[in-house]
């Protein structure tokens, strides 16, 4: 690690610090370089910084607690946005007002018995399947349970 | 010199509006499947539910009659293994002679956040096999997992092994303890974050997802590859497939909240998909059930499923016909790159052939 960390610092400062330079010169004097040296040079000293720059984001991911860290901006980023939305939402005290009116309170609660229901539906669904398989039954020509409910209705 | 400058700005900022646009992309509900691009092969859907579609496609001229089922992850769009003519994985194995169905998972909405494991494998991936066995006659098909598609290929065969004739898992991570692993390492510890995460959002949003990713490799992606896009710009078909591949980068959805729970739970914080005690609703999927023939295909240079995640399975397994199979590139270039197309996945379909019996519908 520490070779590979040596050989990429050196290259990057053999290209940026003594090719990159030379090369330049070269043509902006006149002295035989053309341009497209020049761009290699350009090439070459960035592929060497990102090498670097690689080399060093592996280094901070394998340090202690870089892993606590990221989860622990995970929880604020969340926070923060769980902030600005509330914010944001006591700015517009009219639009839930709206929205209270025009669904009502019934048509909220029916709503949610129906999306449980399905939930309900769909884990009676999959019990069955398992059982199906478990009877040997599984063997191409069953339907699912929501399936033959579907049809059904 | 000035050329290069410009050039490179040109390619940063056209990547950065792109990464803006995938962005965007991930915060509108339900996320936009319609303006993905076509692919190279052509398909028709067979069976369609809230979360999925199951796609088609032919065999060109079919010689075997064993279907293929490929299971895609959860995690991006599926355009990734029909990206372009020589290019595409389905198209390979089409051209094989295999005749091959996809799972395309259509991105969860909000109101889709209960949806777990015993959800998309009991329910979901069960009507697919189902839909697939009605259509051919089969009862045992073969099924291909790729990625996070493949712990679903491992749930689904471990819990309905009599439905499955051959199994081949592709980049699939299953045992969770890997040293050195960025990715695994913080999925693990996600496990803390996950409930205020789902609180708030309901979903494991596409663009958490995506910063993840991207997170694991910066430099490349604010700069390396639009110097490697400048070095290769007239190599044929570089620019387009480049494009091409970016904007499937930039493609993350939604992880139901559900699922994002229990991958973060079961399969990185707890490692119990390797010890067989992953929990499918009220089943337990233990891979010694898997005893059909099974290919573990590895990339030598995977950085997001690391190789050593996933030479465990052979001893996990019940197979007796197991085989490892190295390929020297990474996470994608497996599935995508040129070299994988002529000698990768012919193989694949030679050994799934080979392990089908012709003729028998099954």
């Amino acid at each position: 690690m520490e070779a590979e960390s040596r050989g990429a610092l050196c290259s990057l400062l053999e290209a940026s610090v003594w090719e990159f330079p030379l090369v330049l010169q070269k043509w902006v004097l006149g002295l035989g370089g053309d341009s497209r040296e020049v761009e290699e040079a350009v090439l070459k000293a960035c592929q060497a910084w990102t090498n670097l720059a690689d080399q060093a984001m592996e280094r901070i991911f394998q340090a202690e607690g870089f892993i606590g860290l990221l989860g622990a901006s995970v929880k604020h980023l969340v926070q923060c946005h769980r902030v600005a939305r509330d914010f944001m939402e006591s700015l517009m005290p009219d639009s839930g007002a709206v929205k209270a009116a025009t669904n009502g309170a019934e048509v909220r609660e029916l709503s949610e018995a129906v999306a449980r229901l399905r939930r309900e539906v769909r884990a009676l669904t999959a019990r069955v399947n398992l059982i199906d398989r478990r009877d040997g039954a599984g063997g191409g020509t069953q339907e699912s349970a929501q399936h033959a409910a579907n049809e059904g209705a | 010199m000035v050329a290069v400058i410009n050039e490179l700005g040109r390619y940063w900022l056209e990547g950065a509006s792109q990464a803006a646009e995938g962005v965007l992309r991930t915060l509108r509900d339900p996320y936009p499947i319609e303006d993905e691009p076509s692919g190279a092969t052509p398909f028709e859907i067979v069976h369609r539910s809230e979360v999925l579609r199951l796609r088609y496609y032919r065999a060109r001229v079919r010689i075997c009659d064993t279907p293929l089922l490929v299971v895609y992850a959860l995690i991006k769009r599926p355009f990734i293994l029909d990206l372009l003519p020589g290019r595409s994985v389905i198209e390979t194995l089409t051209c094989c002679g295999l005749d091959v169905y996809m799972t395309d998972w259509i991105p969860p909405r909000r109101e889709d956040s209960w949806r777990g494991f015993d959800d998309y494998v009991n329910c979901e991936l069960h009507d697919a096999v189902r839909a697939v066995q009605r259509r051919t006659g089969a009862a045992r098909i073969n099924v291909l997992g790729y990625c996070f598609g493949g712990v679903l290929a491992l749930l689904w065969t471990a819990l309905y092994p009599e439905t499955v004739r051959s199994l081949v898992t592709l980049a699939t991570p299953v045992d969770a303890r890997v040293p050195n692993s960025l990715l695994f390492a913080a999925a693990g510890r996600l496990s803390e974050t996950v409930a205020p995460l789902i609180e708030m959002y309901g979903n494991c949003p596409g663009w958490f997802i995506n910063a993840c990713f991207k997170s694991m490799a910066p430099v490349h992606h604010a700069l390396s590859k639009y110097v490697d896009l400048y070095r290769n710009r007239s190599g044929p078909g570089y620019t387009e497939m480049f494009r091409l591949f970016e904007r499937w980068m930039d493609s993350d959805v939604p992880m139901t909240g559900a699922i994002f729970r229990e991958v973060t739970e079961q399969l990185f914080h707890r490692n119990l998909l390797v010890r067989s005690e992953f929990r499918v609703g009220r089943a337990c999927a233990k891979l010694k059930n898997i005893t059909c023939p099974l290919l573990n295909v590895i990339g030598e240079y995977d950085d997001v499923v690391p190789p050593r995640s996933s030479v465990g399975l052979g001893q996990a397994v019940g197979s007796r016909d197991f085989s490892d199979v190295s390929y020297p590139a990474g996470h994608v270039g497996t599935a995508v790159s040129g070299g994988a197309q002529r000698k990768l996945w012919p193989q694949v379909a030679q050994w799934l052939v080979s392990r089908s019996q012709i003729g028998t519908g099954g």
